[in-house]
Formats: C-alpha cells, sequence, structure tokens
C-alpha cells in the first residue's frame, strides 16, 4: 500500500512522457484527479485498517522502507488536498495544451516526493526526497518565465541548497554518533548518548536547515517572493502542500518520534515559533498585494504549529496538527479567492478590489469563512486548533507563550479585516472588467469553505480519530 | 564513545571542512552575479562532501557513505542544470545577469 | 568579468580534482572516481556552457572591473597548496578495522539496499530534465 503511492505518480508519468501519449492524449489530467481522490479517500476511509502492516513491500525484490502511521494518514490527506485544489484550479486556468503538460509534469514528481517525504524512515532518504520536491518546486514557481518568478526562483534555490547542505552535515554528523542514518538507528544513539557535543551540533545543524526550508523567519526571505511570484496553482500548491510537508512535517516527525521532547529542543522551538507568530502578522499588516498579505499570514499560521510543537504536551501537539491541516484548508480557500480576484481586477493589488462584493458575492463571501477560520473565530475549524494550541501552552506552565499566542490571534484578526473591509465596504471606484464567472472556481470555493465549517463543527470527530493518536505516539 | 585518534583527526580536516565551507558562504555572500552564487554553492557542497567521507573512514562503514556520496553528487547535478537553466533564462530577458540590477522584487 | 568567470570555473574543476585524490587518500575509491567524472567534468562543462551563454560582448568596461575585483578570488590557489600539504603531509592515523573497501559492497548498497534513494535519484534526474527542456524552449 505504502509503496503504490510512491509508485503510482512515477509510471504515471513515465506513461505520460512517453509515445503511448498520443493515443491518451487527454487522459493526463483525469489519471492524476482519480491518483489523488484514492490517496485522500485512502486516508480518511481506510487508514483504521491498514496501519502498522509492519513489512510494508510490494514484492520481495523491491525494498521500500516505507511505513504509514497516523501522523502520516493526516499528512497524506494533506498533500492529496491541496493536489486537488491545485490541479483543478490548473485545469481551469491554463487554458493552452503545452504549459499544461508541463505543468502536470513537475506537478506530479512534486507529489511523488512529498508522499515519499511522509512515508520513509531514514534520514538520507528524507534528503532525497526534499531535494526532489524543491527541485520540481523551482521549475514550477519559473513555469511562466517573467521577470519576478524567475527571480523568486533563484532566491529559493538558493537558500533551499543552503538549507539541505546544512542538512547533509547533520546527516554526517548523526553516522559518526548513531551509526547509522535510519530513524531507529539515531533514536537508539539519542537515548544511549544524548548528551554529546557532536550529537547537539548534528541536532543544531539539522534543525536550522528544517527551519529554513519551512520559512520561519529568521529564514524567511524567499517565502513571499515565490508565492506571489508563481502563478496561481503553484501558490496554492506550495502553501498547502510544500513547504509544509517539506519543513514543518519533517520538523514534527523527527522531533515526536526520533529526538524526543528536551528542554533545549522545546525551548527553540518555542522561541522560533512566537518569533514567527508575531513577525508574520506584523509584517502582513504592511502588504497592499493580496498574494504577498496572504505568504506573509503563511508565516504566522505555521509559527503556530511549531509553538504547539514547543509545548511539549499531548495537548498542544494534537492542536499542533490539527492546525496544520485546518491551514491547508483555509489557505488554499483564500488563494482560490485570490485567483478569480485576478481574473476579475487584473492584478493582485488589494487596492484594486474596493467593492468588489457586488460583483462578486460568492468568491466574497466563502473569503469570509477563510477569514474567521484563519483568524480563530467560532465555530470554524481555525478556533479549536488555535484553542488547543493555547491550552497545551497553558499546562506546560508557559504562559508567557500562550499571551503572545493570544495577542498574535489579535493582530490576525487585524489584517483579515482590512482586507474584508476592503473587498465588503470600498465602494465603486474601479471599473471591473465584465467577466464571466467561472463555475468550476465557484464550487472549488464552496467547497473548501464548507469543508473548513464542518471540520470545526465536527472536532471531537476529528480529534478522536485522527489527531490524537497521532499525538499519542510521543508518549513512550 | 569516539576516541581520541579520532578527534585529533577530526581537529585537522575538520577546520580544512569548515574553512572551505566558510569560503562558500563568503563566495555566495560577496557576489553580484548570479553564476558565481552557484559556484559558491558548489564549493559548499564539496566540503560536504568531503566530511561525508571522512566520517566514513572515521566509523569504518566507508562503503555505505560512498553510496550516499554517490547520491549526493546525482542530485548535485540535478540542481545545477536547473539552477544554470533559470540563470539563462534570466539573461534572455534581461540581458543582464548582475544582481545589482536585478531589484525588482521588493520587501 | 568574463575571464575572471571563467578562471572560477575552472578553478572549481581543480578543486575537485584535488579532492578527488584526497578521497583516494581515504579509501574511498568509488566515490572518488565519481567526483572526477561528474563534478570535474560534467559540471564544469555547464558552468562554461552557461558563461558563454550569459556574457556580453563588452570591451570596454573589462579593464575597469579587473581593477576593481582584484584578489576577490584569491583563495583558490592558497587553498590547492593548502590541500596538497594535507596529502603529501599528514600522516592519517590507521584504524584497527583492516578497511579494505570492497567495490561490491558499495554497489550492493547502491542497487539493492537503498531502493528508495533509486527511485529518487530517477525522479530528479527527470525533473531536471523536463524543467530544463521547459525552461529553454522559446515560443
Amino acid at each position: 500500500m505504502a509503496g503504490w503511492l510512491v509508485l503510482i505518480p512515477f509510471i504515471i508519468l513515465v506513461l505520460m512522457n512517453s509515445p503511448v501519449r498520443r493515443i491518451i492524449k487527454h487522459a493526463y489530467f483525469g489519471l492524476l484527479l482519480v491518483f489523488l481522490s484514492w490517496q485522500l479517500g485512502f486516508t480518511i476511509f481506510g487508514s483504521q485498517r491498514s496501519l502498522n502492516l509492519g513489512n510494508n513491500s510490494l514484492a520481495p525484490w523491491l525494498k521500500f522502507q516505507l511505513n504509514i502511521d497516523s501522523l502520516s494518514v493526516i499528512v497524506l490527506a494533506v498533500i492529496s488536498l491541496a493536489g486537488l485544489v491545485s490541479l483543478i484550479l490548473a485545469q481551469v486556468l491554463i487554458k493552452e495544451n503545452r504549459p499544461r503538460q508541463h505543468f502536470l509534469n513537475l506537478f506530479t514528481i512534486a507529489i511523488l516526493g512529498m508522499n515519499a517525504v511522509t512515508m520513509l524512515e531514514d534520514v538520507f532518504s528524507l534528503y532525497v526526497f526534499l531535494e526532489v520536491t524543491a527541485v520540481s518546486s523551482f521549475v514550477l514557481i519559473a513555469l511562466q518565465k517573467n521577470r519576478d518568478c524567475l527571480e523568486a526562483s533563484f532566491k529559493y534555490l538558493v537558500m533551499s541548497s543552503v538549507a539541505t547542505l546544512l542538512l547533509l552535515s547533520g546527516v554526517a554528523l548523526f553516522i559518526l554518533t548513531c551509526s547509522g542514518t535510519s530513524f531507529a538507528a539515531i533514536s537508539e544513539g539519542m537515548a544511549f548518548a544524548g548528551t554529546s557535543p557532536w550529537i547537539k551540533v548534528a541536532l543544531g545543524l539539522f534543525t536550522c536547515g528544517l527551519l529554513i526550508k519551512s520559512g520561519m523567519i529568521p529564514f524567511h526571505a524567499w517565502v513571499p517572493d515565490a508565492y506571489a511570484a508563481a502563478s496561481d496553482p503553484v501558490s496554492v500548491l506550495l502553501a498547502g502542500a510544500v513547504t509544509k510537508v517539506a519543513g514543518l512535517y519533517a520538523i514534527l516527525r523527527l522531533v515526536i518520534f526520533v529526538w524526543g521532547f528536551s528542554p533545549v529542543i522545546e525551548q527553540t522551538l518555542l522561541f522560533v515559533g512566537a518569533l514567527s507568530v508575531v513577525g508574520g502578522a506584523l509584517l502582513a499588516l504592511a502588504q497592499k498585494d493580496f498574494k504577498r498579505m496572504l505568504a506573509y499570514s503563511s508565516i504566522s499560521q505555521l509559527g503556530y504549529v511549531l509553538l504547539g510543537l514547543g509545548s511539549g504536551t499531548m495537548v498542544g501537539v494534537a492542536g499542533a496538527i490539527f492546525h496544520f491541516f485546518n491551514h491547508t484548508v483555509f489557505k488554499s480557500l483564500l488563494f482560490v479567492n485570490a485567483a478569480s480576484f485576478k481574473q476579475h481586477t487584473g492584478s493582485d493589488d488589494m487596492e484594486k478590489l474596493k467593492g468588489v462584493s457586488s460583483v462578486m458575492p460568492c468568491s466574497s463571501i466563502t473569503s469570509l469563512a477563510g477569514f474567521f477560520s484563519g483568524a480563530g473565530i467560532p465555530p470554524f475549524a481555525g478556533f479549536w486548533s488555535k484553542l488547543l494550541v493555547i491550552l497545551g501552552l497553558w499546562e506546560a506552565s508557559r504562559q508567557g507563550y500562550a499571551v503572545i499566542a493570544i495577542l498574535a490571534g489579535l493582530l490576525t484578526m487585524g489584517y483579515f479585516l482590512n482586507l474584508e473591509r476592503k473587498i465588503f465596504l470600498g465602494g465603486e471606484s474601479v471599473e471591473f472588467k465584465k467577466h464571466k464567472v467561472n463555475n468550476t472556481i465557484v464550487w472549488l470555493e464552496v467547497t473548501l469553505a464548507l469543508l473548513t465549517l464542518l471540520c470545526g463543527l465536527f472536532y471531537p470527530y476529528l480529534l478522536e480519530h485522527f489527531m490524537l493518536p497521532a499525538a499519542a505516539s510521543m508518549l513512550p | 564513545m569516539i576516541e581520541q585518534s579520532v578527534i585529533n583527526l577530526f581537529g585537522i580536516f575538520g577546520i580544512f571542512v569548515i574553512l572551505v565551507f566558510l569560503v562558500g558562504i563568503y563566495c555566495l555572500l560577496v557576489t553580484f552575479n548570479l553564476v558565481r552564487a552557484i559556484i559558491g554553492i558548489e564549493i559548499m557542497t564539496k566540503a560536504i562532501t568531503l566530511l561525508l567521507v571522512l566520517v566514513g573512514y572515521v566509523t569504518g562503514n566507508s562503503a555505505f557513505t560512498q553510496a550516499l556520496v554517490i547520491t549526493l553528487i546525482v542530485i548535485e547535478v540535478a540542481v545545477i542544470a536547473v539552477a544554470g537553466g533559470i540563470v539563462i533564462s534570466i539573461f534572455r530577458i534581461h540581458g543582464t545577469i548582475d544582481t545589482r540590477k536585478l531589484r525588482n522584487l521588493k520587501g | 568579468m568574463t575571464t575572471r568567470l571563467l578562471r572560477s570555473a575552472v578553478g572549481l574543476g581543480i578543486t575537485s580534482a584535488v579532492l578527488t585524490l584526497l578521497m583516494f587518500r581515504f579509501k574511498a575509491p568509488l566515490a572518488a572516481v565519481f567526483e572526477l567524472s561528474v563534478c570535474s567534468g560534467l559540471i564544469s562543462v555547464v558552468f562554461i556552457s552557461t558563461i558563454s551563454l550569459t556574457q556580453r560582448v563588452d570591451r570596454a568596461r573589462l579593464a575597469v572591473r579587473r581593477k576593481e575585483r582584484f584578489g576577490k578570488f584569491w583563495y583558490l590557489p592558497i587553498l590547492l597548496i593548502i590541500a596538497t600539504i594535507f596529502l603529501l603531509g599528514i600522516e592519517l592515523p590507521a584504524f584497527n578495522l583492516a578497511l579494505k573497501t570492497n567495490i561490491s559492497e558499495v554497489r550492493d548498497i547502491i542497487w539493492n539496499v537503498r531502493h528508495l534513494d533509486l527511485l529518487g535519484q530517477m525522479a530528479i534526474l527527470l525533473a531536471a530534465t523536463l524543467g530544463v527542456a521547459m525552461l529553454f524552449k522559446q515560443k
């Protein structure tokens, strides 16, 4: 089962680039749609039966060391959700055949890389598949070949390569001290000699590398340019899947399963998380461009995940994982809104959005749903996940950080209110292009808005079946 | 757990590795030219390759680290190829690869 | 400016060659051969082709730039000298593990044990190929 999630994208890619494609010319989109829906369905319905199957191998001669457990299930759902939204948006927005073929090729490789990152058990394979995801992201950002996206792609390339090199030096030091690179060998080595300076240096380098990849402050320089300059389907994929899986999921997996919660790790995570939450919110207040504001907002929300993780309690970690999932839903919704607004007004500038609610009522109302969930207003899902994080921080007697989280929630409300004020109360100051609203985008927005509302209303069910089992594996 | 001779060996070659890494970072930070930035990344990668081979020699399983080094080199080639492609595309659009003239994206 | 860049790229190739010799000394022959053929050969070719595709024919500024940039890359020859000293001078402490690298062991690890890394390498090579083909396409 785990192996198929990695092999099927590879087979689709090879098939669609071989001479066979002339026969099944328009099937690329359909094949990917079926595959991602199957992945989503597997994580929601089938996961209860087939967790921890032991040796997840397809054939005796094919030795993939892949393992799906409760944390991987949630992240696989996140990847398939962001992938589906990005795929449908690309089908609507990219109209010519050639660019669509390019996009779908690289999209398949990105999905392959992220699926593999979710399921693997070895630190060096983590490096390999992080690079796979990163290379496909570089090319995806540079797809339109105009000034902004090439510059953003190069900046991302340089910072990602530096992060990779720091990660690799951590791996080399792990080989030195723990004589192996699999997760089991490293946790054994850490239990055996956890205080030697080699291991501390290795941990520090590794964490720095992963924090650069996840775009936390002070390593966030590539995030706004990459999100704003990329085309809309690519922005959805980046914000909803790549940054989170490549950076944050790796930190989650390593801290919960491999390294354990020592005070130094907790302190670092809390500090970086608090910096990101406050810094991201403050920088988002000053933005005039819609997608740049959403990028800084992403940095802020992902800081909440680090805060929840750093609290060290089960409630906090469950809240962090829940917020990981919620962020995908409402951020994808907001990016789809940005795409539909751009079709109407022609640019991403927020000044041009004045009074657009009279012309596009559906997009405006669903952007309200995204705003409520992001700012943490009940009964939307964002409220519960942020509440759990703050409760976890309080329980771990880190009241200072809990207060910072609450204050940053107010800042979040600030910049979102700014946006909604422009959309709803701006008055007709700009001539809007007479554009027929695309039905597919409307359906997509409504589905995502309903999803975030339902996740908020049914959150006890989600917590009990998905988040708490994942958080419970942190107990020894 | 790690003997004294290992630390001696590391003391000499470790300083060398750190030196090369710092040279790479200096090259990356100081340059105004995109191609030089890629050369800086390459120099840092050489330092990490040397570190991996060193660790393999010290712990004895050099076969394992050689496999890792080979994988690393393959991935590096892919990244350098894409970086070169991006630089050539930037040149085709702008006519320059000087970062002082490319300050389009702010913030 | 262009000759300086070309010298940097060639210097990178020479650094790779020196690194190869160091790796031979550390009893890692397979990795050394790979590094020599790929980094010192392939990557230098990629760099030189990139530089020649992005150069501007601008003779007038070359002399001024040369004065400005003098001494920026003085470290490369010094690094070479240091590396040569390491090669010839330092006695590597003999570790009691009889270290004879079995070539078949490395081959076994790559092809039989770490299948997932193989899939990753194939995927990344496909990604780089498709990416470069897309980036070079002109409408």
